[in-house]
């Protein structure tokens, strides 16, 4: 998935219509947008940046998992199968991006996976049908004349804590370093636990 | 991603849910993309979802969109992938009408209030029993001649709102108080006076140059989704129509910074109120350095050049300066690009006509693009396109008896709620009936205490009755509550403004079948005019609301050619088949007396007010002092303004809403982030967290609307709570708060000529608690 920031308007489309498609409950999501704002009065900005799990190529996650319930399918998608999964939480801790979480009445966890069932289907994930930015393109990095791999071709990307060596599969155009660190500061921190 | 190539990945997929029907799909997307939307999935069966085609009204821009159900529930909402305005995408409130279609604490059957008024105690009744009820008081105020002491209030819905006034007219009531969108009568009555149309459609995706007055349209705009997708289109470069398309550059005035006025090229802190000044300083400049468009100006305006320019010589920069904060040098500058960049468009908002001088404001930002030359051309500021439907006869006539509560009477344009509670308070309306259709004043209004007062004094308001889907702060007041179908479970029309410029119609209809005893507003209409009988009831004489609808389009032909409802009813939107054409006003020239862009307004002339584009200042800044600030409204990306508190999936987002307050100021006062400070006006005062930022004027402080609600149900009163769906149990943020409701602050004091309430022009004193 490639996310243009450049497009992007902040506006949680994307972390509503995931709760929507895969029944997330209060409390945790799967995907969500960190606001952070920048500057001095009246020189301020603010920048955005939607996060979701990376399905990395290198999942640390994966190879955590005691019991095998986390597994990569040959297209690169993360999943957790939940017969599974015991609830240990070791993959919880060592995501260096702090995208799994317990569902609180599933009591298992869960994450972002794409969507699956849809891309399954023949169809994207739904925060990427919705995003009313246009900022989010999904598909086959594979294949080069894929929107996604044209827009890495063309723009310089980042992902998220590259040092991790986890090759992160959502990459963005034009993020901002500061929205980036974990450690700065979320604007929205007063209405919300994260 | 992965290793794999499309197909194999396509296969697996296959493989893994096993599903016959989706060889379709395959067929159809070939092998290199995956569908965008358009279809649904179950996520654990896997199957195709059944899908209707619909209307949102989750807000007033009216996405076209899918209700995708699975036994008989609404499972999702999603954009339709071709529709006009939306292309697909939808929005946090949008897909939150899951929420609200399934709300616990919906109104399901008709309730009469059976305690005091207000005190929560309700039996319930029958649909025969409330009509009845209903019919027999209104046949009484009939009966002795007091038809105008039936007042009907309605709201958002603007296809009801034209329901709504035949049936007063029907009556023999001139009462029928609409809400305009967005409280932007400031708006509108500018627009009628100058070009003779209202809502402008800025051409962003195709602009070099977006000037962002008092706009946030990343969290609020009339046509939200569909006007996002083309800013961010406009900001990029690209090639189109064979030339090189700059991405736009986008400068926001605005004393806040909003998500918009965060991610714009430039931002600037105006002081409220003073966007007129801005704009008119930048037409000065513009045509003092020979950039203006001579000929609209003296060939399409009632206004020669030559005049304004001598009109315009008082509105240097150095004044504007003065009064908005501005520097005077980039407002010089930003008039010189604006009007060199081409097309450039303004986009203004609630920000410059939620004032007491919000008509001046607007008329102002529109000369500002009469003179650079934007008007109704490509990428520039253009009219809206619209489909007429034809109201179906016999139509009633507006009675001869002139509502106490016409606004604006020597323009004779709008019948409206502003001062609502000032005519009913002083007397100078008697209420025999009133009934209000998805209004809530008791929590809508500004000096809302007041508004509760008038509600609770039987004296005053005799007999409410609310028509509404949730238990709002007005329908607990109500005598009656007649419980309405909410837009996902309605038959309408809708014709919004088309931001392609193709005019186009929406079909509102029913994604899933009705919850409870609830009957869509129209039905309880055309039941209750039956029910009263004579002459009230030979308009109504529908079997049911389709049948209006049938004859509303009829007048569309090439619609009926296409199929007509049916036609709807598959696609759920109908697109005319014209192409865009600017510059129309050529041929047809401006709706106006004088067919002109009136930069002179006769008809304002004779009301009384300034004929010509111009700046009222509202309030001497030096005159605040040091703990006085002017307190400003705004909107969250996830909320309307007063209807989405109860979906569970926006209000964990957005429930609380801090005072924003300027850091350096903040720390002048001592304060700090999560600090409670006590905020007075001359309405009202409440106690308030703050929150210190750097995104906002000195003398300025911010709060939003939305939240902060009393009544309306237990998820926008933060409450966790058993119902039969388990999340209502995980709602975890009560301690945070559910927020506070800031309109007891705010008097009720609306501009003299547009009778918008001035929603951004209060002083406040702020003292640490």
């Amino acid at each position: 998935m490639v996310i243009d920031l450049r497009k992007c308007v902040g506006c949680h489309s994307c972390s509503v219509a995931c709760k929507a498609e895969n029944d997330v409950p209060p409390s945790v999501f799967r995907s969500w947008v960190k606001i952070i704002e920048k500057g001095k009065y009246p020189n301020v900005s603010r920048s955005f940046l939607p996060s979701l799990c990376n399905n990395c190529e290198s999942p640390i996650c994966v190879r955590n998992c005691p019991v095998g319930a986390s597994f990569k399918r040959e297209d690169g998608i993360v999943l957790v199968n939940p017969h599974r999964c015991i609830g240990c939480k070791y993959c919880i801790a060592s995501c260096p991006y702090d995208v799994r979480f317990i569902n609180p009445i599933r009591k298992i966890v869960q994450k972002c996976y794409f969507c699956h069932h849809l891309v399954d289907a023949g169809m994207q994930p739904a925060c990427v049908e919705t995003c009313i930015g246009r900022a989010r393109v999904f598909g086959d990095l594979n294949d080069p004349n894929s929107d996604v791999a044209q827009l890495v071709a063309k723009h310089p990307v980042t992902v998220l804590k590259q040092e991790m060596a986890t090759q992160p599969q959502v990459y963005y155009i034009g993020a901002d370093l500061d929205a980036m660190d974990p450690m700065k500061g979320r604007l929205e921190a007063v209405n919300s636990d994260r | 991603m992965g290793k794999l190539s499309r197909r194999q990945l396509l296969k697996t997929g296959l493989i893994g849910t096993g599903a016959l029907a989706f060889n379709q799909a395959l067929a159809s997307v070939g092998d290199r993309t995956l569908e965008l939307g358009g279809q649904q999935v179950s996520r654990t069966s896997g199957r195709i979802r059944s899908k209707v085609a619909s209307t949102c009204l989750n807000c007033y821009a009216r996405c076209g969109i899918f209700g995708y159900s699975s036994d008989g529930m609404l499972a999702k909402l999603s954009g339709i992938p071709g529709h006009p305005n939306n292309r697909g995408r939808m929005c946090a409130k949008g897909q939150a009408g899951v929420n609200l279609i399934y709300d616990p604490d919906r109104i399901l059957r008709p309730m009469r209030r059976v305690g005091a008024r207000g005190e929560g105690k309700w039996e319930p009744i029958s649909w025969r029993q409330a009509i009845d009820e209903v019919a027999v008081r209104m046949r009484d105020l009939a009966q002795s001649g007091r038809q105008s002491e039936f007042v009907l209030h309605s709201t958002r819905d603007v296809t009801a709102q034209g329901f709504a006034r035949r049936f007063c007219h029907a009556f023999g009531s001139p009462n029928a108080l609409v809400n305009t969108p967005l409280g932007g009568w400031n708006k509108a009555l500018a627009q009628l006076m100058t070009w003779g149309s209202q809502h402008e459609i800025n051409d962003v995706a195709n602009t070099e140059y977006m000037l962002l007055f008092g706009a946030n349209p990343f969290e609020a705009h009339i046509l939200r989704t569909s006007f996002v997708q083309r800013i961010t289109e406009g900001r990029l470069t690209k090639i189109a129509q064979e030339r090189v398309h700059h991405g736009a550059k986008m400068v926001t005035f605005d004393p806040r910074l909003s998500q918009t006025a965060g991610k714009s090229d430039e931002w600037f802190p105006i002081r409220p109120g003073t966007d007129a000044a801005v704009a008119l300083a930048m037409c000065n400049v513009i045509m003092r350095h020979g950039l203006h468009d001579r000929e609209f100006l003296d060939k399409w305006t009632n206004y020669s050049a030559e005049k304004l320019q001598a009109h315009l010589a008082r509105f240097t920069p150095e004044f504007a300066e003065a009064e908005s904060g501005v520097p005077a040098a980039d407002i010089e500058r930003i008039a010189l690009e604006f009007a060199s960049s081409k097309p450039s468009t303004t986009v203004s908002t609630g920000g410059v006509t939620k004032h007491r001088n919000g008509v001046y404001n607007e008329r102002a930002i529109m000369l500002l693009n009469a003179v650079a030359g934007n008007i109704d051309v490509r990428g520039g500021y253009c009219l809206p396109r619209t489909i007429k439907l034809a109201e179906p006869s016999p139509i009633p006539p507006p009675p001869s008896a002139k509502s106490p509560f016409a606004q604006s009477a020597a323009l004779g344009v709008f019948e409206g709620e502003a001062g609502m509670a000032e005519v009913i308070e002083s007397g100078k309306a008697r209420v025999g009936l009133y009934m209000c259709y998805r209004a809530n004043p008791c929590y809508e209004f500004p000096n809302t205490k007041r508004v509760q007062n008038i509600f609770s004094d039987e004296k005053l308001m005799p007999y409410i009755v609310a028509i509404d889907s949730y238990p709002t702060e007005t329908a607990m007041m109500a005598d009656l509550i007649l419980p309405d179908a909410m837009y996902l479970e309605t038959l309408e029309l809708e014709t919004p403004p088309a931001m392609d410029l193709v005019p186009f119609v929406s079909l509102r209809q029913p994604v899933v079948q009705a919850r409870g005893l609830v009957r869509p507003v129209e039905e309880i209409l055309i039941e209750i005019a039956k029910a009263i009988g004579g002459e009230t009831a030979r308009y109504f004489n529908f079997q049911s609301y389709s049948e209006y609808l049938d004859a509303e389009i009829a007048s569309v032909k090439p619609l009926i050619k296409a199929g007509g409802m049916s036609y709807l009813e598959d696609h759920g939107f109908w697109v005319a088949p014209t192409k865009p054409e600017y510059q129309r006003f050529k041929k047809t020239g401006f709706g106006t007396p004088s067919g002109k862009f009136e930069v002179y307004s006769e008809r304002l002339a004779a009301a009384g007010f300034d004929p010509l584009p111009t700046y009222s200042p509202l309030m001497d800044a030096s005159s605040l002092k040091d703990n006085e600030f002017t307190l400003i409204t705004h909107q969250w990306n996830v909320h309307t303004h007063s209807r989405t508190a109860d979906s569970m999936w926006l209000s964990e987002i957005v429930h609380d809403n801090p005072l924003l307050i300027n850091a350096d100021v903040g720390e002048r006062l001592g304060l700090k982030t999560g600090d409670e400070v006590r905020v007075t006006s001359k309405t009202g005062s409440l106690k308030v967290k703050v929150r210190l930022t750097e995104g906002i004027n000195p003398k300025a402080v911010a709060i939003s609307d939305s939240v902060g609600h009393w009544e309306y149900g237990r998820v926008a009163q933060a409450k966790s709570f058993e119902s039969n769906m388990p999340e209502t149990e995980h709602i975890w943020w009560r301690s945070e708060g559910k927020g506070v409701h800031p309109h007891s602050l705010i008097a009720d004091d609306p501009d003299p000529m547009g009778h918008g309430q001035s929603w951004m022009d209060t002083t406040v004193r702020i003292e640490r608690v």
